[in-house]
């Protein structure tokens, strides 16, 4: 006998259970700017809750979340004309030469998010949804509204400027968060 | 990490920064009830 699937979970606890994950994104799409992140996401949940967002399953809850966070902070860019003034990092991104292991990993988190900054948007779009949210380069590409093709080609390429930038950190032998061998 | 990524080896310590990047954030994310 077949056994139905299980019913669904409410809308508003399936987005309590990615609320961490739509705060990263939120953060993201607003340059890192966390009280900005906070308006986008309670702008979204009342576009939800009052029905102006509407979830057709036409993808995964998520990926279409992400979406209507990413375009809310659109709008929130365009109303205010901000423009959050991304921190050119050339000459501060050197590796401590004195550092214990905590500082290393507190480090290379920080030069991470200033790194994410230099690059241009798209790429730095792209890699946060695949490394951050743990999204599929598809997946990633529908968020953004943009074709498969060019997600991997955004992904590859801010992959490749990260690496480049971060490669005195990213030595094998350098400690880094979790500590694994390389 | 991407499963679709072939080079996962090399993407490790990326991903270990990324991951290091996301708890300090989950850290500082607002509680859900006051957000919504």
């Amino acid at each position: 006998m077949a056994h139905a699937a299980p019913p669904a979970l409410p809308l508003d606890a399936q987005l309590e259970a990615l609320h961490d994950a739509s705060f990263g994104w939120a953060c993201r799409c607003c340059n890192g700017n966390p009280d900005d992140a906070a308006d986008v996401l309670q702008t979204c949940y009342v576009k939800v809750f009052a029905g102006r967002a509407i979830f057709h399953e036409r993808s995964s809850l998520r990926t279409w979340w992400f979406g209507v966070i990413r375009l809310t902070a659109m709008e929130l860019r365009r109303r205010t004309d901000r423009r959050l003034s991304i921190h050119d990092v050339r000459d501060t991104m050197t590796t401590p030469a004195h550092a214990d292991n905590a500082m290393l990993e507190e480090e290379s988190e920080a030069l991470l998010r200033r790194a994410l900054m230099r690059l241009p948007e798209r790429q730095r779009d792209v890699l946060h949804l695949v490394f951050y949210q743990g999204l599929s380069v598809a997946d990633a590409a529908t968020v953004l509204d943009v074709s498969v093709g060019s997600a991997r080609v955004h992904y590859d390429r801010g992959k490749k400027r990260l690496r480049e930038w971060l490669t005195p950190l990213f030595r094998d032998d350098a400690p880094m968060a979790g500590g694994g061998a390389v | 990490m991407s499963n679709n990524d072939p080079d996962n080896r090399m993407d490790a310590p990326l991903q270990r920064a990324f991951d290091a990047m996301r708890d300090t954030d989950r850290a500082r994310t607002p509680d859900f009830a006051r957000t919504r």
